[in-house]
């Protein structure tokens, strides 16, 4: 549960509700309203923007986008998308985002220049809101708002991802808008994430598939709640060296039977918290499974973004799991590699301490 | 049994529509309650059946006030007949026959084999039994209004209050209906009815009860209530009244309006 | 139409006492061989519904484990096929049975409360209310045992609300129009309720929760929730059993059920309260299930006649093996559990219009 998120939706909406309650009563208040935003804002020079510098990216979704020589300030309406900020610019020129210091608690509390950009409420911007700050560019992984932002002149860049292919493509746009440092953070990134990859092919390539251990993962397991295949999920389960046991059903969180899960009797089980892991072990219709009988049993790590989801984290989960499913073959010290990818990508150095609470999809203290 | 209405004030939350009414029905009497639309007919048998909270005054059922008889013994002593209407459900015609053994039954009981057997022999009794498997939305109003007499009947009332028992039926329908009353009052039930004809009071009617545009009640003999100036006080129009020998030789009187 | 039907006889006649005898003792065997035909088939789709699951038990094995567990025995069986069946086949079976006889008996009740076939158990809020109730206690992140308890409340709640409501603005007159707008009144203050917290819900958490209750499943039911559910189970059908002769009398109408001898006021009271109670509850364990309180006592009625006598109690046994039929399809049908309430739409729907159509030449 986010509180602040909640309580920020219910003021706009109890203010929506006033306002309405404002214009019934007389027009005075609402022409008030329109008087601020206007005079809130510097006079538009359109020659300006016309004069100005732009260059041209194509974006995710293959549209040519005009976007200004020098990018410096930023929108982010993808949450995912947010953490890529973060490791390519610090989040330095971030104005807007869907964040919230309680959805990421570790994004705000390893780069805190998450609280100078605007949380706004649910998934949408507030269009004047967003125009009122004037962002260079939005990133959005999807094309809903890009009619209406090129109406008001700011361009819209489609970062979407869904596999690593995709994902690395993204990261290297994302880093050829904002230009200067953000293009080598970029590069090495994707040669970091290439060089996982790479192992990782070399090690499911010597395994059998009788040796590829069964894994059923959701965000909560223990409510039957599992992510199916053609998911991220599916990706880096088979990418590390296992085999998605809840293949047959396809997407993100859904829900299945209990007997279904007996039925698929996984080798190892990974969920989204730790307290479900121990009602998963603790739980008698649940004991029959081999996971809960080898303590086979997970809690999917969570830093600065669900390791398991569409962040650049992605990297470290990847080798989490290599690991957690061939000790033997995949060999490190994942505590050492989070430490050493914070420092390096996300530019935070991390205590032991800080590491557990990550490893355990705990908040930072 | 005597059911009796005592200067009673009938009438909506506060609002009473009529005043100071009393009139009273005895076992093997038939009264007649005549009146012009709006006058306070339906008020004041809902106010006497105590669908209605009197205003004032009182309704006796053997000198005993209503208020304080529980409902089911009243409905015991009291049938009440509906006018006909489409119930929710096409119920069949026994089983709306037998839910007048309601004020009869013990608690959560159902109507059992003798209750059955009475109310088939009610509808026996009314001439209708070939009725007995068909569904009561499915029969013609002239059977509806013998199958809702059937199941006043089965409660064993001692009095029966009729709300227009010959509305929307067609004149044989009607008459056989009004026979059907007359047999039953004959046989030592009470019957007050209301009518928009005051042949039926002459037809069957051993007293009448007439409401009038300024609503005063009276009531007395047919004959001496129902006459051309009574009539012509109550609804506001002219009538002859005329008299017809029946093959016993028993004269019926009957109105005949003059159109103006 | 128009028979033509005799004046009565001078004297009422001495009626052999005999002449409806026969017809009645075969309606009455007819009702008990409905009745014991009603049973058969939830007895039999009980007994398939055991035998039914991804899981695969084999016949003879649950059939064998059944056995020996009423005795107390101990046999050959693995602990995966114990668990699958007496922890997810067993209790499953029973919900699906509680949930679908509470609907429909509630239904039924509700259409002779309200002279209406047309009326269903979330007429006075009931449904709207729990949703809430369910809602909020996701949107806080409460456990499975206070969702419930929120969503009986405040479905109680919501009924109480529709009613209070409609006893502050009218009185005598009409009490039951007045009580069916307010309860439409509150559902829709209702509905609006659950929709503002479905705003405010995470999109990525809360909102897939809330959106799969509100789409009813029995999926996550278990024995504690069952033994809770009980309690509100007895308490609403027993005395809509006991007063179902009264709910005939009562569909008449106000006016006739008085003059029959029916304190209309306390009869209707009490079977409001009990229905309430059992869609309350079923809700809270089962989310929004939609269709059987409606169907199913229209089935009933098209089969028997609707005469309460028999429609409640068969509506209750045929409310329990509809329920448990579509369930089975939910859990056995795809890998992943079909939401309840979607699949009773579906096969309500169709179904419903087939029924429809059948009785057009009778209306």
């Amino acid at each position: 549960m986010n509180g602040t998120r909640t309580w920020k939706k219910l003021t706009a909406l109890l203010a929506a509700t006033a306002l309405t309650a404002g214009l019934l009563a007389g027009c005075g208040g609402g022409t008030g309203e329109t008087q601020n935003t206007e005079s809130g804002q510097p006079d538009p020079s359109p020659s300006q923007s016309q004069t100005a510098e732009t260059r041209t990216v194509t974006d995710m979704s293959g549209v040519e986008v005009e976007i200004p020589a020098e990018v410096t300030q930023y929108a982010d309406a993808w949450m995912a998308h947010n953490e890529v900020i973060v490791m390519l610019d610090e989040a330095e020129g971030l104005v807007a985002t869907v964040q919230t210091p309680q959805s990421a608690a570790w994004m705000y509390f390893v780069q805190p220049n998450m609280y100078n950009a605007l949380s706004t409420f649910g998934d949408e911007f507030n269009l004047e809101e967003l125009v009122a700050l004037e962002p260079d560019v939005v990133f959005a992984s999807n094309e809903e708002l890009r009619d209406q932002l090129a109406s008001v002149g700011i361009p819209l860049v489609n970062v979407m991802f869904t596999n690593y292919d995709e994902m690395k493509q993204s990261i290297t746009l994302t880093g050829e808008v904002l230009g200067g440092d953000a293009v080598q953070m970029a590069e090495d990134y994707v040669a970091y994430l290439d060089d996982v990859l790479a192992q990782l092919e070399e090690l499911v390539s010597s395994l059998s598939e009788e040796e590829k251990p069964t894994v059923l993962h959701g965000n909560s397991v223990y409510d039957l709640n599992i992510d199916g295949s053609n998911t991220i999920i599916d990706a880096w389960i088979t990418a590390a060296g296992g085999t998605n046991a809840a293949a047959e059903v396809e997407g993100n969180m859904q829900t299945v039977t209990m007997e279904q899960i007996l039925v698929w009797d996984p080798d190892v089980i990974i969920t989204g918290t730790k307290s479900e892991v121990e009602e998963i072990m603790n739980d008698p219709e649940w004991a029959g499974l081999t996971a809960v009988q080898n303590g086979q049993v997970y809690t999917n790590p969570k830093g600065v973004f669900s390791w398991d989801r569409y962040g650049v984290e992605e990297a470290l989960q990847l080798q989490w799991v290599a690991n957690l499913l061939h000790p033997e073959l995949f060999n490190i010290d994942i505590r050492t590699q989070v430490k050493d990818f914070y420092e390096t990508f996300l530019h935070y150095t991390l205590t032991d301490e800080q590491v557990e609470l990550i490893l355990n999809a705990e908040a930072p203290q | 049994m005597v059911l009796e209405m005592k200067d009673a004030a009938c009438g909506y939350g506060k609002h009473a529509i009529l005043e100071h009414v009393s009139i009273q029905v005895e076992s093997g009497e038939l009264v007649c309650l005549l009146g012009p639309n709006g006058v306070g007919k339906t008020t004041m048998f809902k106010s006497m059946l105590g669908f209605l909270d009197l205003l004032g005054g009182q309704v006796l059922l053997n000198g005993q006030d209503r208020v304080n008889i529980p409902r089911k013994e009243f409905s015991r002593k009291i049938g009440y007949v509906p006018q006909s209407h489409e119930p929710p459900f096409p119920f069949s015609v026994m089983d709306v026959v037998v839910m007048g053994r309601t004020a009869h039954l013990k608690g959560f009981a159902a109507p059992s084999r003798e209750d059955y057997l009475l109310s088939y022999e009610m509808l026996d009794r009314l001439g209708v039994n070939y009725l007995k498997d068909a569904v009561y939305t499915n029969i013609s109003g002239g059977e509806r209004q013998m199958v809702l007499i059937a199941r006043a009947l089965t409660q064993q009332p001692e009095l029966l209050v009729m709300d227009e028992p010959t509305a929307n039926l067609d004149y044989g329908n009607q008459i056989r209906v009004l026979s059907a009353i007359r047999q039953l009052s004959d046989s030592g039930l009470g019957v007050l009815m209301t009518s928009h004809n005051p042949d039926h009071a002459f037809l069957c009617c051993t007293r009448a009860v007439l409401i009038t545009k300024d609503k005063r009640v009276v009531s007395g003999p047919v004959d001496e209530i129902v006459t051309e100036e009574a009539l012509r006080a109550a609804y506001g129009v002219d009538v002859k009244i005329t008299q017809a020998l029946s093959d016993q030789g028993v004269p019926v009187k009957s109105c005949v309006p003059m159109l103006a | 139409m128009d028979r033509e039907y005799s004046a009565v006889q001078t004297a009422p006649d001495p009626v052999q006492p005999s002449a409806y005898l026969h017809d009645y003792r075969e309606k009455r065997k007819r009702a008990v061989w409905v009745a014991l035909g009603f049973l058969a088939v939830l007895i039999a789709v009980v007994c398939i519904s055991f035998l039914l699951g991804r899981y695969p038990v084999t016949p003879d094995t649950v059939v064998r484990m059944l056995w020996y567990k009423l005795w107390g025995l101990s046999g050959d069986w693995t602990t995966v096929e114990e668990t699958v069946v007496l922890n997810i086949r067993l209790p499953r079976i029973l919900a699906a049975v509680a949930v679908g006889s509470a609907l429909s008996v509630s239904g039924a009740a509700y259409q002779g409360i309200f002279k209406n076939p047309m009326v269903s158990p979330d007429i006075l809020g009931a449904s709207a209310g729990a949703s809430v109730g369910a809602a909020l206690a996701l949107l806080l992140g409460w456990s499975t045992a206070m969702v419930q308890a929120s969503a009986f409340v405040l479905g109680i709640g919501a009924v109480a609300l529709a009613y209070t409501l409609s006893r502050s603005i009218g009185r005598g007159n009409n009490m039951v129009l007045l009580l069916v707008l307010c309860g439409m009144v509150v559902s829709t203050l209702f509905q609006a309720g659950v929709s503002i917290i479905k705003y405010l819900a995470d999109p990525d958490s809360t909102l897939p929760e809330i959106t799969y209750w509100l789409m009813g499943s029995i999926s996550k039911v278990g024995y504690n929730d069952l033994a809770y559910f009980l309690i509100p189970y007895l308490i609403g059908v027993i005395p809509l059993l006991l007063l179902r002769w009264k709910l005939n009398v009562l569909s008449f109408g106000d006016e006739e059920a008085k003059a029959l001898g029916v304190n209309t006021e306390q009869t209707r009271v009490i079977c409001i309260v009990c229905a309430t109670l059992l869609t309350a509850a079923t809700v809270s364990i089962s989310g929004t299930v939609g269709w059987v309180g409606l169907m199913i006592p229209h089935l009933v009625r098209f089969l028997v006649g609707p005469n309460y006598k028999a429609v409640l109690p068969l509506s209750l046994l045929g409310g329990a093996a509809f329920m448990l039929i579509v369930d089975n399809f939910c859990r056995c049908m795809l890998a992943y559990e079909i939401p309840l309430g979607i699949l009773t739409s579906i096969i309500g729907g169709p179904f419903f219009v087939l029924i429809l159509y059948q009785r057009k030449g009778e209306a």
